[in-house]
């Protein structure tokens, strides 16, 4: 995929190989792709959110942290991601595909 | 996606110690697999003749017809070894009748055909036209896989996760304990009750409640609404906050070593908890693994009864012990059966009673029940990122099976193939919701 | 040409005869102790069925009338034939009154049934040629299909042989002494059978040989599907 002239690769599962080469831009092209075609105020913050918690500690963060930290409800987070948290938020921030059935 | 320096202690692998020694992953492979005809008949190795019929039962191959995805031909990476070192023929005149030495390559190659292009579903060992058990023999092929230390890198990572913390993505208790307690919160709002708890590791209940770690990281919605459906039924339950995983990613490996201490583990928990009885979530492979290839691992039978949550909700509804309303699940509902629960774990039939008493219109896909088709993501497909372009154009006959019902939610009583399944609502444009049978249940608690 | 024509048509007869019936034995033992243990270990919710559906399934097979009706039709009118052709030879033995309730000359079939057979085993070779068998299939599968096809071939030729050009030399009275001699191990050939450039007697030899290789293969080649069906049926879960 191009994204602002940078070429992204992705993996078949459709992660990014270098999460290195995340910025705004990708996201944004990732969430088209999610069938998100306008990330809102909310999608922003989960995202960075996922991102910043990843940076951290090099794992995904589970759900009630996203809820709880950013005030969201536990229900509404599927409506924003269709694809829920790991597959979809996550992919848009970024992020290798999480280990195990997701 | 644990952190990736420290994986691969634990699970050492006979013939991957150290300088990888290829020629005793071969002899590891070879020996598993004459022990494993020894106990299964050899004569399900060499009885398929080549007629070719078994092509179009095979999801993988529907979607992409191509022969390298033709059932008998991917058993055939591994009867060919067969007939090489245990049959007449194949010792003498190995080059008439295909039979092929096993080499570190040729492992390899029988790596790429087990996990990669099967999903160990069982549909076309149960329309063969002989009857020859071909998920078995497929099954065999992982075992060698995995004695020889081949097994895929996503898969292996997964075991070790389950083995070192308990549960495959590596949820800290604390964090298992913190959700627990958030979801509560969320129910006690939601149903307005404030006794309402999810109990952890209490002692002397009758049921033990195993999850997919997914449900406490990723998607609570189905373990808080199995909450308030026992809560709803006064049920004596609880939750281990130790061993919490139904999940049993050595299975799908092929590493049985692991798959029995996994299944031990739950089951030593149930004992030290003094349940009457283990209840797996809405897990196929779980089902499967824990319920009938448990007892087998471990050699004997459990304390304790085992059955899986829709057996429960089940008798929950038949014997009134929750009151249901089927118009609040007005929209039109489809049922996948997950290839592990139904055509290989014998349970078709509680869930759809749940289903009709539940729904207001629901409708069968076709083919349907042991017949039906697998989702795609089966085997262990989803943890395998090397896979994922297969995994999801295989999907698209379930697609279509999903998309001819005209259904909006399709229910599943598994939460593997449900994530199979949003994925392909989403790359298909199914536009569809995907939901555990629990859910809707409590959806429509009066 | 003599001899070779006798050792054609005795002393090879019962090595294959001995090595089909041991050859089969052995591996049926194998099967009987092998399907004992897998129905021990058999994992799961299975519902083994019992002998008699197993029966019917191993010759009905019902999942390929569900999924291939066409291919089932053939598949099984196939067997039928050739199943009527290996008990047509009955009465080259002796008489056999039962099957005389339709009466017909010796040769069953009057020729019919050679010539289906001879067509369905070409379509089966053939579709090996095609995708997605040919890649599939292993070299012993063409040769076992070519033995066959011989078989056939020399076998009506026989028949045909004797019906339409009045070969009337080597006739059913004929095929009764030298068979009813091979089993009853005083092995007797009929003068016209070893007569150079008498009649067929050629073609006779070349049947034989060809089936005596056939029944030297049974044990050990996927022919064994013929025997393999029915712990196959009995194992399959429902
Ligand atoms: S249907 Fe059965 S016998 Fe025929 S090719 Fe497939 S596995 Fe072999
Ligand atoms: S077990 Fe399922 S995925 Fe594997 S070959 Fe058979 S039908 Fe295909």
């Amino acid at each position: 995929m191009e994204v602002d002239g940078k070429s992204i690769e992705f993996d078949k599962d459709g992660f990014m190989v270098d999460p290195g080469l995340w910025d705004e831009a990708v996201a944004a092209a990732v969430a088209v792709d999610e069938g998100i075609d306008e990330l809102s105020e909310t999608h922003w913050k989960i995202v960075k959110f996922i991102r910043e918690y990843w940076k951290e500690h090099d794992l995904a963060p589970p759900v009630r942290l996203i809820c709880k930290d950013l005030g969201v409800g536990v229900r509404d987070i599927y409506k924003l991601f269709t694809s829920g948290p790991a597959r979809g938020a996550c992919r848009v921030a970024g992020l290798p595909k999480p280990d195990g059935c997701v | 996606m644990t952190k990736r320096n420290d994986t691969h202690e634990s699970t050492e692998v006979p013939g991957d110690e150290g300088n990888p020694a290829p020629e005793r992953g071969v002899n590891a492979a070879l020996a598993e697999l004459a022990a494993s005809v020894r106990g299964f008949g050899a004569f399900q190795m060499n009885a398929c003749v080549r007629c070719g019929l078994c092509a179009d039962t095979c999801h993988i191959y529907r979607a992409e017809p191509d022969v390298a995805n033709l059932p008998a031909m991917k058993a055939s990476s591994i009867t060919s070894v067969f007939r090489r070192y245990h049959t007449f023929l194949g010792k003498r005149l190995p080059g008439l009748v295909g039979a092929r030495e096993l080499t570190a390559e040729r492992i390899d190659e029988i790596r790429d055909v087990v996990y990669g292009r099967c999903t160990s579903c069982g549909r076309c060992a149960s329309n063969c036209a002989l009857g020859v058990d071909l998920r078995h023999i497929l099954q065999v092929g992982r075992r060698m896989c995995a004695v020889a230390g081949r097994i895929p890198e996503g898969l292996q990572r997964t075991v070790d996760n389950q083995l070192e913390t308990g549960n495959q993505m590596a949820i800290p208790q604390e964090e298992f304990l913190s959700t627990t307690e958030w979801l509560s919160d969320d129910l006690k709002l939601e149903m307005g009750d404030d006794t309402l708890r999810i109990p952890v590791d209490e002692k002397g209940k009758r049921i033990l409640y195993v999850i997919n770690p997914r449900e406490v990281k990723f998607f609570p919605l189905s373990l808080m609404a199995a909450a308030g459906v026992f809560h709803a039924a006064g049920e004596s339950w609880t939750l281990s906050s130790k061993v919490f995983d139904v999940t049993n990613y050595g299975f799908f490996a092929g590493d049985e070593a692991s798959a029995r201490e996994l299944v031990r583990r739950v089951a030593e928990e149930a004992g030290a908890l003094g349940v009457e009885q283990i209840i797996l979530s809405e897990c196929g492979h779980g089902y499967r693994s824990f319920r009938w290839e448990g007892p087998r691992w471990l050699g004997r039978e459990y304390a304790v009864p085992v059955s899986s949550v829709v057996e429960l909700l089940d008798e929950y509804i038949e014997c009134g012990r929750v009151q249901v309303d089927r118009e609040k699940n007005a929209e039109r509902v489809t049922l996948h059966d997950p290839c592990n629960l139904v055509r290989l774990g014998g349970l078709s039939e509680p869930q759809r009673r749940v289903l009709r008493k539940v729904t207001l219109d629901f409708v069968e896909m076709t083919p349907n029940r042991e017949n039906n088709f697998c989702c795609g993501g089966g085997g262990g497909m989803l943890s395998m990122s090397e896979y994922g372009d297969r995994r999801v154009a295989s999907g698209k006959v379930k697609a279509d099976q999903i998309r001819a019902t005209g259904a909006k939610i399709v229910a599943t009583p598994c939460h593997n193939c449900a994530d199979q399944l949003i994925e392909l609502s989403k790359r298909y444009h199914l536009g569809v919701e995907i939901q555990a049978v629990v859910e809707l249940v409590y959806n429509a608690l009066c | 040409m003599q001899s070779v024509y006798y050792i054609v048509l005795v002393p090879m007869v019962y090595a294959a005869l001995a090595v089909f019936i041991l050859g089969t034995l052995w591996h049926g033992l194998r099967l009987i102790v092998g399907l004992k243990h897998a129905l021990r270990v058999v994992v799961g919710p299975a519902k083994n069925p019992n002998m008699l559906r197993a029966v019917c399934d191993a010759f009905l097979s019902p999942a390929t009338l569900k999924n291939h009706p066409v291919r089932w039709v053939f598949m099984v009118s196939f067997h039928i034939v050739l199943f009527l052709t290996i008990l047509g030879h009955l009465e080259l033995v002796g008489e056999v009154g039962v099957m005389q309730v339709v009466r017909h000359d010796v040769f069953l079939g009057g020729g019919i049934l050679g010539i289906l057979l001879f067509a369905g085993l070409l379509f089966f070779l053939f579709r090996r040629f095609h995708a997605p068998l040919a890649a599939m299939s292993e070299p012993g599968d063409y040769y076992l299909l070519i033995l066959l096809l011989l078989i056939v071939l020399f076998g009506s030729q026989l028949h045909l042989a004797q019906r339409l050009f009045d070969y009337s030399t080597i006739g059913v009275a004929e095929y009764r002494e030298y068979l009813s001699g091979i089993l009853t191990f005083r092995p007797a050939l009929p003068e016209v059978f070893t007569e150079d450039f008498v009649g067929h007697s050629f073609l006779l030899v070349l049947h034989v040989f060809c089936a005596n290789l056939f029944l030297m293969l049974f044990p050990w080649s996927k022919l064994m599907h013929a025997i393999l069906a029915l712990p196959l049926a009995r194992l399959r879960r429902r």
